[in-house]
């Protein structure tokens, strides 16, 4: 069982259809998280095998993003992946294991630090949103992922 | 020869001759009654009765205050413009201003007598402008509040409410009624977000104080009696906007509760119970406005809160009974999770786990006992269970047989039934 966390605030619209795709699969066991402040705390507490974020997300309710959202930061979904990736071996721990991916809006060219150190997150890790557009192309790449 | 400007006031067919002043008064109290009345008119109108009601207790002080200074006005008015009046005036002023005050003026000199006049004139003026001016603004104000008058009540309430609990730790009756009408009322959409953004105000200053059985029966109340009215009343209006705000209080009330190292909350079992309670109606309301996507949102949360997995099998049971299988499908996914999860973090099933895995196999079992696709999907899932149950040295189908006296015991007869064909006509 492929235990998937997605991470995205546009699941309700635009990728519900890919959403239910998801739960379709035999072997997926997935979860969603529509903010940084959700996904957080759930990357905390439970370990997935593959973590798949948007770029640009919602910080959420909680107080620790507020320095951020003073100044009109919007890429929670990349500052998060970069928090996991720093913090492997300490409150991030549960996932240790896991592999991340990233389907966003943005282009891999936009976000070069992705691709260094802490998260050295490989090229083909990388989805653009407007790539995809059938759900087989999502799950194909989530597999991928999955057996890397 | 007088200047036209002087002519105009020191002339008695001029400004204060008696038909102009007849004239002038009528004209005021028209005027007046105009001001007052179009905004009334357009409140009656367009306002819900209760909105009214509660806008009338709230704001009367508005309109009570300015339609005693317009009547005060227009009857100063009607006083001076009466001959009899004006002359005594004039022959008071007459008396105090002295003699040494005698001026000239564009080449025309003013005697005591001239100045007296001037000095009423500009009393008359003063008068009419501040009639006009303020009737022109109190009408101009009632426009725009009749756009936005849910907003301001709603505001002025939770104003109200946050006084009172700053000074008495309690939040007055007749302000959770009026919350309770307004969640009841109110349109769907921004109108309505615009009253839970003021309920959430509310909530969150609550919740940053130090906790308290009171702070928390007043939360509750809140949540219960507005928050979540807003969109499970039945003969109120919601849309999936407000569905989602109401899914983000709940989830600030549920951020609040202290974590653990781990990161889940450590909340005591009857809040949770409580949550979880509110997080399932939200769902129901969703379900029933076909708003899936706040559906299969609510069973997420119910997951991430560790919440009684009794509330998403209830969200997926009805789902199911509805033909919704999108949220069916979710519902299954988070208790065989759960069931899962739980199991992996003991190591073993106890009877915690067993309730977990009963209301996983209740949702199998309604699925496939319709047949079809429906139980080509329950079939894998009871694949699942099979393994899952072999690595703890168990059996499927004794699961399933005490799945069947749980759900007995429950009188949920159809879900009891449902699991029995299961169990005798295993996939």
């Amino acid at each position: 069982m492929i235990k998937i966390l997605w991470i995205d605030d546009n699941l309700d619209h635009d990728l519900t259809e890919k959403r239910m795709a998801l739960y379709m699969e035999p072997d997926f066991d997935p979860h969603f998280a529509r903010d940084a402040t959700e996904a957080y705390y759930r990357l905390r507490s439970e370990s997935f095998n593959v973590v798949i974020f948007d770029l640009r997300l919602p910080a959420g309710a909680d107080d620790m993003w507020n320095d951020l959202r003073a100044q009109d930061y919007g890429k929670f979904g990349a500052k998060l992946i970069s928090m996991v990736s720093n913090g492997l071996e300490d409150e991030f721990r549960q996932q240790a294991g896991s592999r991340f991916g990233v389907f966003s809006i943005e282009a891999p060219e936009e976000n070069p630090e992705l691709f260094e150190p802490p998260v050295s997150l490989p090229k083909d890790r990388f989805m653009k949103k407007t790539d995809v557009y059938y759900e087989e192309d999502f799950i194909s790449f989530i597999r991928k992922i999955a057996a890397a | 020869m007088m200047h036209p400007v002087l002519l105009f006031f020191f002339n008695d067919d001029g400004f204060l001759g008696n038909e102009w002043l007849a004239s002038a008064v009528s004209l005021a109290i028209t005027y007046v009654v105009f001001v007052m009345g179009i905004p009334s008119l357009i409140f009656q109108t367009f306002i819900p009765e209760a909105l009214r009601n509660i806008y009338n207790e709230r704001f009367s002080d508005q309109w009570r205050n300015f339609f005693g200074v317009q009547l005060i006005l227009a009857v100063a008015l009607f006083i001076i413009s009466n001959i009899k009046v004006y002359q005594f005036l004039s022959g008071a002023l007459r008396q105090i201003i002295p003699d040494w005050l005698n001026f000239k003026l564009f080449g025309t000199a003013f005697t005591a007598d001239d100045i007296a006049e001037g000095v009423i004139a500009l009393a008359v003026t003063v008068i009419i402008i501040r009639i006009v001016k303020s009737g022109f603004k109190y009408l101009i104000k009632n426009f725009q509040t009749t756009r936005n008058i849910a907003h301001q009540i709603a505001e002025k309430i939770a104003e109200n409410a946050l006084r009172q609990f700053k000074l008495t730790q309690t939040i007055d009756e007749k302000d959770f009624e009026d919350l309770s009408t307004l969640a009841k009322e109110l349109k769907p959409g921004q109108i309505k977000n615009q009253f839970l953004e003021e309920c959430e105000k509310v909530i969150e200053y609550l919740l940053n104080q130090p906790p308290s059985t009171t702070n928390s029966k007043i939360i509750n109340r809140l949540l219960e009696e507005t928050v979540c009215l807003s969109i499970t009343y039945d003969g109120g209006q919601s849309n999936h906007e407000n569905r989602r705000k109401v899914l983000q209080i709940l989830n600030l009330v549920n951020g609040h509760f202290p974590r653990n190292p781990n990161g889940y909350t450590t909340a005591n079992g009857y809040d949770k119970t409580l949550i979880g309670y509110y997080f399932k109606k939200v769902g129901v309301a969703a379900m029933n406005h076909d708003d899936t996507a706040s559906a299969i949102e609510v069973i997420e949360q119910l997951y991430t809160i560790d919440a009684d997995p009794k509330e998403i099998f209830f969200i997926g049971n009805q789902a199911f009974k509805s033909n919704n299988h999108k949220i069916t499908i979710a519902a299954i996914h988070k208790l065989k999770s759960k069931s899962i999860n739980s199991i992996q973090q003991v190591n073993k099933i106890t009877p915690k786990e067993k309730r977990m895995i009963y209301n996983w196999i209740g949702l199998m079992a309604k699925m496939y006992q319709r047949g079809g696709s429906s139980a080509s999907y329950a079939g894998r899932h009871w694949n699942d269970l099979k393994q899952l149950s072999a690595t703890f040295q168990l059996h499927a189908a004794d699961l399933a047989a005490e799945a069947y006296q749980f759900f007995f015991r429950l009188t949920d007869f159809e879900t009891a039934d449902a699991v029995r064909y299961l169990e005798q006509n295993q996939p």
